[in-house]
């Protein structure tokens, strides 16, 4: 694993992102039901991003698969459970 | 380094397009408004994205991924849109 030792733009970019994922956590953690599902979907993307941006930064291109299967995975998860939630909840 | 600050810049300008979306759904009123604020980073966020790699690291096998990575958010995020808002619709106790 390449450990970047300059400024890294990928890195500072993907480092940001847990601004936004945090808050997105605490309405996840708080907010209505319908609200949450909207954080989850939201904090779904803002992850499998930083999971692609960090696998180019460092150099383990193999990983950003990982990043992509959570994309897919949380569009399906969201609509899952949204489903859920207007049939049962 | 040029290349460096440039996706730094970019990836900077994702990130606040993220917050203030991110704020929106925290300070909107009702969930469809919160929806809305949703769309602004299921948009910008996978095209800056795109950006920033292809600024950084060119055209290759990461930016082939981050491709494919961005065709799946940016098809998926009116169906999970689609799919919240009928599921606010249909929750709310007046239908």
């Amino acid at each position: 694993m390449n450990v970047p030792e300059t400024f890294n733009g990928l890195l500072f970019g993907a480092e940001l992102l847990f601004i936004p994922l945090a808050v997105a956590v605490w309405i996840i953690v708080s907010g209505d039901t319908v609200r949450r599902l909207i954080a989850l979907q939201f904090a779904g993307m803002l992850v499998s991003t930083q999971i692609v941006l960090l696998s180019i930064v460092f150099a383990t291109e193999e990983f950003a698969d990982v990043g992509v299967a959570l994309a897919l995975l949380s569009i399906g998860g969201t609509i899952a459970y949204g489903h859920f939630l207007e049939r049962w909840l | 380094m040029a290349r460096q600050i440039a996706s730094g810049v970019i990836l900077f300008a994702a990130f606040m397009f993220a917050l203030l979306s991110v704020l929106g759904i925290l300070r909107s009123k009702n969930n469809l408004a919160a929806l809305h604020c949703l769309g602004v980073t299921s948009v910008t966020l996978p095209i800056l994205t795109m950006v920033a790699v292809l600024v950084d690291v060119g055209v290759g096998v990461s930016a082939v991924k981050t491709f494919s990575f961005i065709v799946i958010l940016l098809l998926g995020g009116p169906v999970t849109g689609h799919a919240i808002a009928l599921t606010d619709y249909r929750r709310r106790p007046h239908r």
